[in-house]
């Protein structure tokens, strides 16, 4: 009966009156008081990379010296060239019959679904049921979820690797379901909604396609792309926490084959470990495919940027983020790829390492 | 205020938008909170929004996909591991209806994705689609979600477990 549970719902918060008397202002303050905020913690985590990198320094003695953060891209704007949709090293055909419509803050565009290419900017929302979607982020995007959903009060999800794919080109993309998935099966009714992204970490995109699997994978495959930043893994100079999730033996990610380290000797490990292999895999080389199972290591870092008041410091905090390092495995095309640049051949030694250095070694 | 009609907005539905936070948060201090950060994000948008726009609709469906967004949130440390213990104030407004305590208590236990999912069902009253397309996910994992919510629900009791076990509801 859902009108005895709308009223249920509506009674248990009939009586709650607001706390503040006057939020127009207390809008206005928090808008206002964000600013302060950031700078505070600027202070706060300034000493704290100090105090770390002290640490670190200590604990690591005549070793190599901690490489600069990599460094902050902005993204990329989006534009539509000759029928196609381009941003960052993406070339997206627009299908015949398609029409791109440009989302902007505050507005809804979407009044009919299917067949619209989407362009989402970082302020704006889209609309929720665009066949396809091309958003640009601020930062590198986090690879589609993979979430292992554990369920429960209290508990975290487990965030399993995302599914590599190399687009035509060789730039490296996330995806969130494989193409022949069972939940991207074409023929599914009116009433289901198909939901993938494709994230294209190194131009900071996302692509989301709300079409089926064979039609997904086609459309993916008329993109092109002209990689910019193939090399050495571009890594966080400063890592707060580093967190590995490893697949068992039949590809299944579970709360065991996660492991998270805050001990900065180990974490200074695992950085020197990524940074030792230098054989990059040149665009034309690069092979990592959805068949290969992998393994998801987060670098959790703080960002700053640059202040534009003089009454504040020269670089403020604006949060913290995680640089993805995805590790395909299998001897046909061992890569890692991190999210921030970079893609190099990581092989079984070296996965059995870094699998040791989180104590993951028996996975 | 420099917005023309932004205050005038804001006085008008803010207890509104309050109440509608506590449900997606099954809290009251979160729910406020909630209901302001997103007025932060309205009030940027309010020239657009004021012109053409549905400044109280874009208010709830940011309002949604944050409560939505906090159950996968990548930082975990901005997650609290449980719900916060709820102490009920002098002339707290809850106090008075043991009924109400309840509910949001059964609300408060669910995880987030769960309850974002439950409220949207059966208190706006969406479609499963509607759903879905709000949240930017599949139709699969809003049934999952809100099968959770019940199975939840029936297992601790209470009012709104009630009110399933009365009514051949399924989920969709």
């Amino acid at each position: 009966m859902t009108q005895h549970l709308r009223r249920l719902l509506d009674d248990a918060v009939s009586g709650v009156e607001p706390a503040t008397p006057d939020p127009v202002a207390a809008v206005v303050r928090r808008k206002r008081s964000r600013r302060r905020r950031t700078v505070l913690a600027a202070a706060v985590t300034t000493l704290a990379v100090a105090l770390g990198g002290v640490a670190v320094a200590g604990s690591l003695g005549s070793g190599p010296p901690i490489e600069p953060a990599a460094p902050e891209r902005p993204s990329s704007p989006v534009r539509v060239v000759d029928g196609a949709v381009v941003v960052g090293a993406l070339r997206l055909p627009v299908p015949p019959g398609w029409k791109v419509v440009e989302d902007a803050p505050g507005r809804i565009p979407c009044s009919e679904k299917d067949k619209i290419v989407l362009i989402v900017t970082p302020d704006s929302g889209g609309c929720g049921i665009a066949g396809i979607e091309v958003r640009t982020e601020q930062r590198v995007p986090f690879p589609p979820a993979g979430v292992t959903d554990m369920g429960g009060v209290g508990t975290a999800d487990v965030l399993s690797a995302p599914i590599s794919l190399t687009l035509p080109g060789g730039e490296p993309a996330w995806l969130m379901s494989r193409f022949d998935s069972e939940e991207t099966a074409p023929g599914r009714g009116e009433s289901y909604s198909y939901w993938n992204t494709v994230v294209l970490p190194w131009s900071k995109v996302t692509v989301t396609l709300r079409v089926d699997g064979p039609t997904s994978e086609r459309l993916v495959e008329t993109m092109t792309t002209h990689p910019a930043h193939a090399g050495v893994l571009a890594l966080p100079g400063t890592v707060t926490t580093a967190t590995l999730t490893v697949p068992d033996s039949t590809g299944t990610t579970s709360r065991a084959g996660r492991r998270e380290i805050k001990d900065q000797k180990t974490i200074g490990s695992v950085l020197r470990l990524l940074r030792e292999h230098k054989t990059t895999v040149p665009n034309g080389k690069a092979c990592a495919s959805p068949e290969q199972p992998a393994l998801r290591l987060e670098l959790d870092r703080f960002v700053f940027h640059p202040s534009t008041s003089p009454d504040e410091p020269k670089e403020i905090p604006a949060g913290q983020e995680q640089i993805s390092v995805v590790v395909t495995l299998g001897d046909s095309c061992p890569e890692a790829v991190s999210a921030a640049g970079g893609r190099v051949r990581f092989d079984d030694n070296a996965v059995r390492e870094l699998k040791k250095l989180f104590g993951l070694g028996a996975r | 205020m420099s917005e023309d009609g932004f205050g005038e907005f804001v006085t008008a539905r803010y207890p509104a938008l309050v109440r509608y936070g506590v449900l997606l948060t099954g809290d009251r201090g979160h729910g406020e909170d909630l209901a302001q950060e997103a007025l932060v994000k309205t009030y940027r948008a309010w020239r657009r929004l004021h012109g053409e726009g549905d400044p109280e609709a874009y208010t709830r469906r940011v309002m949604t996909r944050a409560a939505w967004r906090s159950a996968r949130r990548l930082w975990k440390r901005e997650i609290p591991a449980e719900a916060p213990p709820e102490r009920a104030a002098a002339g707290d407004a809850y106090a008075a209806t043991d009924t109400a305590a309840v509910v949001l208590a059964a609300l408060r236990e669910l995880p987030a994705a769960q309850r974002v999912v439950l409220v949207l069902r059966y208190w706006a009253g969406l479609s499963e689609q509607e759903i879905a397309a709000q949240l930017g996910c599949s139709t699969g994992t809003v049934k999952s979600r809100a099968s959770r919510a019940i199975a939840s629900l029936r297992r601790t009791g209470g009012p709104l477990a009630d009110a399933f076990t009365e009514s051949s509801l399924t989920p969709f």
